[in-house]
């Protein structure tokens, strides 16, 4: 599936205002400036996900993971290649990890950035779409992404949308890329779809800025 | 209420966690037993009072936003690292490093009807992983600062060995010059020479390795041929392998290959290589190297292969480490510091390339596959210093300013018999009075001199009209390019490193037309 022009742009913005808001909330957390980009936004079918997550990520990957629930409902993951998970606790924490690994303390740290990531977006999503969405204690998981991303799919029987954002974490001259995916029902992504159009829509009639 | 008090206090059942309930105007309604007990506050005192009357610092430590996060609909969790604790409570460990109980927290908002009622958050304890962390990063940093020592000491233990088998050397050249003793002496001689080349081996690697390791290495790039420099390698050691029952098959490409790399150290890469195959291969083994150039990858591949005692896994893991060697309890062992291959590693990656160690086991064999980054290089070298030529008279008298008084009278008596008339001083101060009055056509001087060091000599000796035209040659134990940057800015017309080649010194008096070059390592 791919979004119509008019959507993608609309998406992208709304993305981007979450992530915004998401390095703003790092940047106090760490007294350091993050900055929080969107390279990229697609969606697809639930069946071809790898191929766009791997553009991202690969190989071990450390993946946060969110169930939310209310006017749209769906899973959201933050994933990052566990090297860049360990470089971003690394910068985000000015400390040095010793040896290649990410101790218990470590993958809190991940979880809480992609809990502010993910709460940011979902709630950027709920309040410009009018929409109420709650979510549930973050997960973290450390796997293969070929084992997660098959995962998402044994998992859901029914048709699923992901929609599949690159995420690039850029701090004190480092730069981490990651992914998020938020994968949706096809009721909840039309849904979702509609919702932006209509924002977008208010957007361009000057009804929100 | 009395639901939650039930919920709560079966949750004290489940696990270790503060357990915290609000409404949704954050009103406390309940506050289980291992809250009571690590705060202090019993369950009578809180419920029914908001949470930012019994805890104000939530708002001051900007923690209120997650409970407002809370009421939206968000579940969040707060990590210790970022935050330290949610709730102030005193330290369930003692250390001085730890005011209050480290803590994770997670708040959820309860949700019914799709409408929020309250919050839940959950605490946990996390205060003896945290000083468990901290303890461990204090002994990291010790061990940091320990290993930073052993490298200091390594690097002066490296420098002060080299000091005296100047002399050594020296004096074995005397007794070449002077043909003393007969067949027997001259074979004891050759003994020595050799133990000591094998001496001054082992500290320049030892050097080396501290200087790599301090990042202290900087390469002399220059065009280099590379299939002439492992061709001229392989053709050095063919007599030494040969001497240990071993055949070497060589397989080069037969045209030039240039690459950007310092000379010296591209030989001392494959040389080590060469060195270790011969030290782990019993006689009658083989030793393979190759050269390939991999045009698409630009870059140059070079393969050490040998039918050797091979490595196990474990010890195919530390090759490259330094200090580590094959174990001994391997009938071979050949002893040396285990230095060769760290060092071969730590001169790869400062040209850029690769190195990896491939065995299938003992008895298998061992190979060495390098690979260098092949770059169009630009015809100009950049070796920083090019030695001048002497003056085109004749050199007839040298000064030697040098405080080891062996050093310094080994070497009066080398260049004598070169032909010239030598003086020596022992002092700096003593050497610029001494030429003032010799005016001598060459001073060698000593940059570590006690008083008036090295480069105050030369500053002295270009002032004065007696000295001024001399061609200063400085001997220093350092070669870094600020080191011979200093030595040009003081006036000498020549930097040499120590232990100075007495060969090259020879032809460096004796020439005053031919160039030569001093070499940093």
């Amino acid at each position: 599936m791919q979004l119509t022009e008019f959507q993608q742009d609309a998406v992208t913005e709304i993305i981007n205002i979450a992530f915004s808001r998401a390095g703003a909330s790092l940047s106090d957390l760490t007294r350091s400036r993050v900055d929080l980009e969107v390279p990229e936004v697609s969606v697809h079918s639930i069946a071809e996900i790898s191929t766009a997550v791997g553009k991202f990520v690969n190989g071990d990957v450390a993946t946060v993971h969110q169930v939310f629930g209310g006017g749209v409902s769906g899973d959201a993951f933050l994933l990052l290649n566990f090297d860049g998970a360990v470089q971003l606790v690394d910068i985000l924490t000015g400390s040095q990890t010793a040896g290649h690994t990410l101790s218990v303390s470590a993958r809190e740290v991940i979880t809480e950035v992609g809990n502010i990531l993910m709460n940011a977006c979902l709630g950027v999503f709920g309040n410009l779409l009018h929409m109420r969405v709650s979510f549930s204690v973050p997960r973290i998981s450390l796997d293969d992404l070929g084992v997660m991303v098959r995962s998402l799919i044994v998992d859901e029987k029914a048709l699923h949308h992901a929609l599949v954002v690159g995420a690039r974490f850029k701090m004190r001259g480092h730069e981490i890329t990651g992914c998020l995916i938020l994968v949706l029902g096809i009721s909840s992504f039309e849904l979702f779809l509609n919702s932006v159009e209509e924002w977008a829509a208010r957007s361009e009639a000057g009804e929100e800025s | 209420m009395e639901l939650t008090k039930t919920f709560l206090a079966n949750l004290d059942q489940i696990g270790a966690w503060g357990v915290l309930v609000t409404d949704a105007n954050l009103v406390v309604e309940g506050w289980n037993r291992w809250l009571e007990k690590h705060s202090g506050k019993v369950s009578s005192d809180v419920v029914g009072r908001r949470l930012s009357e019994i805890y104000p610092d939530l708002a001051i430590r900007n923690l209120d936003h997650y409970y407002r996060q809370a009421q939206d609909g968000q579940s969040v969790i707060l990590s210790q690292r970022f935050h330290q604790y949610l709730l102030p409570m005193p330290p369930t460990v003692s250390t001085p490093d730890l005011m209050h109980m480290q803590q994770t927290a997670r708040i959820s908002p309860i949700v019914q009807d799709g409408q929020v009622r309250g919050t839940l958050t959950l605490i946990e304890d996390v205060t003896e992983r945290v000083a468990t962390e901290l303890e461990l990063r204090k002994q990291a940093r010790q061990l940091e600062e320990a290993n930073r020592q052993k490298d200091d000491f390594l690097a002066m233990l490296a420098h002060e060995l080299r000091n005296p088998l100047a002399p050594i050397r020296n004096g074995m050249r005397v007794l070449d010059i002077i043909d003393s003793g007969g067949h027997e002496a001259a074979e004891t001689r050759k003994m020595i020479e050799r133990q000591v080349s094998h001496m001054a081996r082992l500290v320049d690697d030892l050097l080396d390795v501290s200087r790599i390791d301090r990042g202290k290495v900087r390469l002399v790039r220059g065009r280099c041929d590379i299939v002439g420099i492992v061709r001229q390698v392989a053709q050095d050691f063919r007599l030494i392998l040969s001497d240990s029952g071993l055949s070497l098959s060589v397989q080069l490409p037969a045209e030039p290959c240039w690459i950007m790399a310092d000379e010296i150290r591209l030989a001392q890469i494959v040389s080590n290589l060469l060195q270790n195959a011969n030290k782990f291969t019993n006689a009658g083994g083989r030793v393979d190297l190759a050269l390939q150039v991999l045009r698409d990858e630009k870059a140059i591949q070079i393969s050490v292969s040998d039918t050797g005692i091979g490595m196990t896994p474990e010890t195919l893991a530390n090759v490259f480490d330094a200090f580590s060697q094959a174990e001994s309890s391997l009938d071979r062992n050949e002893g040396g510091l285990g230095l060769g291959l760290a060092l071969v590693k730590g001169l790869i990656e400062l040209h850029g390339g690769t190195i990896k160690a491939l065995s299938s086991g003992i008895g298998n064999g061992s190979e060495f596959i390098v690979r260098l980054p092949l770059t169009d290089a630009p015809t100009e070298v950049d070796r920083p210093t090019a030695a001048q030529p002497l003056p085109q008279s004749a050199v007839r008298t040298v000064l030697v300013i040098e405080d080891n008084q062996d050093t310094a009278t080994t070497l009066k008596t080398l260049i004598k018999h070169l032909g010239f008339e030598v003086e020596i001083a022992l002092s700096g101060t003593e050497g610029v009075e001494l030429a003032r009055s010799m005016r001598p056509n060459v001073v060698l001087c000593d940059i570590g001199l006690p008083g008036l060091d090295g480069f105050a000599v030369a500053r002295e000796l270009r002032k004065s009209d007696a000295t001024r035209h001399a061609f200063l040659i400085a001997q220093s134990g350092y070669g870094q390019p600020e080191d011979i940057r200093r030595s040009k800015e003081a006036g000498f017309d020549l930097h040499l490193i120590k232990p100075v080649d007495f060969k090259e010194l020879a032809r460096i008096l004796k020439s005053s037309t031919s160039p030569t070059t001093d070499r940093p390592s």
